[in-house]
């Protein structure tokens, strides 16, 4: 079983300079510290790909472990798990066609949108049903935090 | 709570904004039972207060909590125990429609309440005391639950004006929690100008809310807010005249101020397990 928890901010800045900022990890996931530590491990064998050491703040508990990014795609960023709690996550920018409802009336305003989202996978049945459905409102409002700290940062602070 | 007002309702005869309304040893008699209600119903977090410099500043927060507020005398409660009842006074600029109320008026304006106005809040200043609004005022304390957990302060930008003028600095104060004390099921700006509330009784917003005791009313009056954990985190101070100079780009200073407080806002609401518990 699994849970999906999704977040999307617009960005006053173009896309191709917010793709610039967020495809490096190093310069990225630094600015998301509510949203949990990172620690670069290594760069992986295949090309485009490092191995980092997350670590989630997410409520009473420290949850993450090892990933492997792959920074190969040119609009984003995708993780996959390696060890540690089961999970993906990718962050995608695209231009802004006016698909963020409730601001400017959802008419095109320019600039672009960063998605992030993120798949939690747990063992189990019932239990695991609750666990990843009170999961997925933590994983929410960490994705938003995140998205708003990285749209913060690329707008006023590089 | 309000930001400081251009205009007058045509029904409300608020009381005059003055500053002597502070009694200092009420509030000292005030706080060991508003400390109580704070940590034993709200298990209130306030963080930050080593970031408020030692001069007098504009506290700028995100209100919530309809009629009730319950963030805002979690932080009157939590201003004067850490910065102390001698020290430097802390006054806040409230709607008329709070400052109006029988009993609710007479203990606002007590723990240092007073009727949004300009000329107030330069008093304040001059008397080297600091201030606290809420530029959203009712239209975010009454905004849907949904956006529980985003800034709007619906375009207003007097509180720039008058920190810059003052020449001091703004404290940005973001709050998670107080609008779980009630549910706001709708955005009520429209109902508002519909009725005439805007024009009458200087209410911006009128949505269906659901409390206690009340149930489903239309509007919001001051409610018994349910237990949500309430924290509360003080950000970095802004020199407005430092970033945007003497001539600020209004528009500009806006949108940074509000984003400063939006990712503020987020990162503190990434704290909550589960909404109401905390």
């Amino acid at each position: 079983m699994s849970a999906t928890a999704r977040a999307r901010v617009h960005v006053d800045l173009p896309a191709d300079e917010l793709r610039a900022f967020v495809r490096d990890p190093h310069a990225a996931l630094p600015v998301i510290t509510g949203f949990g530590d990172f620690v670069h491990h290594r760069d992986a064998p295949a090309a485009g790909r490092q191995e980092w050491d997350v670590i989630y703040h997410v409520g009473a508990l420290q949850l993450g472990g090892r990933v492997e990014i792959d920074t190969s795609r040119h609009d984003g960023i995708d993780w996959r798990s390696l060890r540690g709690t089961r999970h993906t996550f990718s962050l995608t920018v695209t231009e802004d066609q006016g698909q963020i409802e409730g601001e400017d009336d959802g008419e095109s305003q320019g600039g672009s949108v960063l998605s992030l989202e993120m798949r939690l996978s747990l063992s189990g049945l019932l239990m695991a049903r609750i666990a990843e459905r009170t999961g997925a409102g933590i994983m929410r409002r960490h994705l938003e935090a995140a998205a708003e700290q990285l749209r913060h940062h690329a707008e006023w602070c590089r | 709570m309000s930001t400081p007002r251009t205009g007058k309702s045509a029904l409300l005869r608020p009381p005059r904004a003055d500053l002597s309304g502070r009694d200092p040893e009420f509030i000292r008699a005030m706080l060991p039972r508003l400390w109580l209600v704070a940590n034993l119903w709200f298990r209130a977090e306030v963080r930050g207060f080593e970031k408020v410099p030692d001069e007098p500043v504009l506290f700028v927060g995100n209100h919530s909590g309809g009629a009730g507020t319950p963030d805002t005398f979690v932080f009157l409660l939590a201003y004067n125990t850490y910065m102390t009842v001698e020290g430097r006074p802390l006054f806040s600029l409230g709607h008329e429609m709070v400052t109006s109320l029988p009993l609710i008026g007479a203990f606002a304006r007590k723990m240092g309440v007073v009727t949004a106005d300009q000329d107030a809040a330069a008093n304040v200043f001059a008397r080297d005391a600091s201030v606290l609004v809420y530029p959203g005022g009712d239209v975010e304390a009454l905004r849907p639950w949904r956006d529980r957990h985003r800034i709007v302060f619906d375009g207003r930008k007097g509180f720039l004006k008058l920190a810059h003028r003052a020449g001091v600095k703004i404290v940005p104060v973001v709050a998670t929690g107080g609008h779980d004390t009630l549910f706001v099921l709708n955005d009520g700006r429209s109902t508002a100008r519909r009725l005439g509330f805007d024009r009458l009784l200087r209410i911006k917003s009128v949505p269906m809310t659901l409390s206690i005791p009340w149930g489903l009313l239309p509007g919001g009056l001051p409610q018994v807010p349910l237990p949500s954990k309430i924290r509360i985190q003080l950000l970095d101070p802004i020199d407005l005249r430092d970033r945007f100079g003497d001539e600020p780009d209004w528009d500009e200073a806006y949108e940074f101020v509000t984003s400063v407080m939006q990712s503020g806002l987020s990162t503190l609401a990434a704290k909550t397990v589960i909404p109401v518990l905390g």
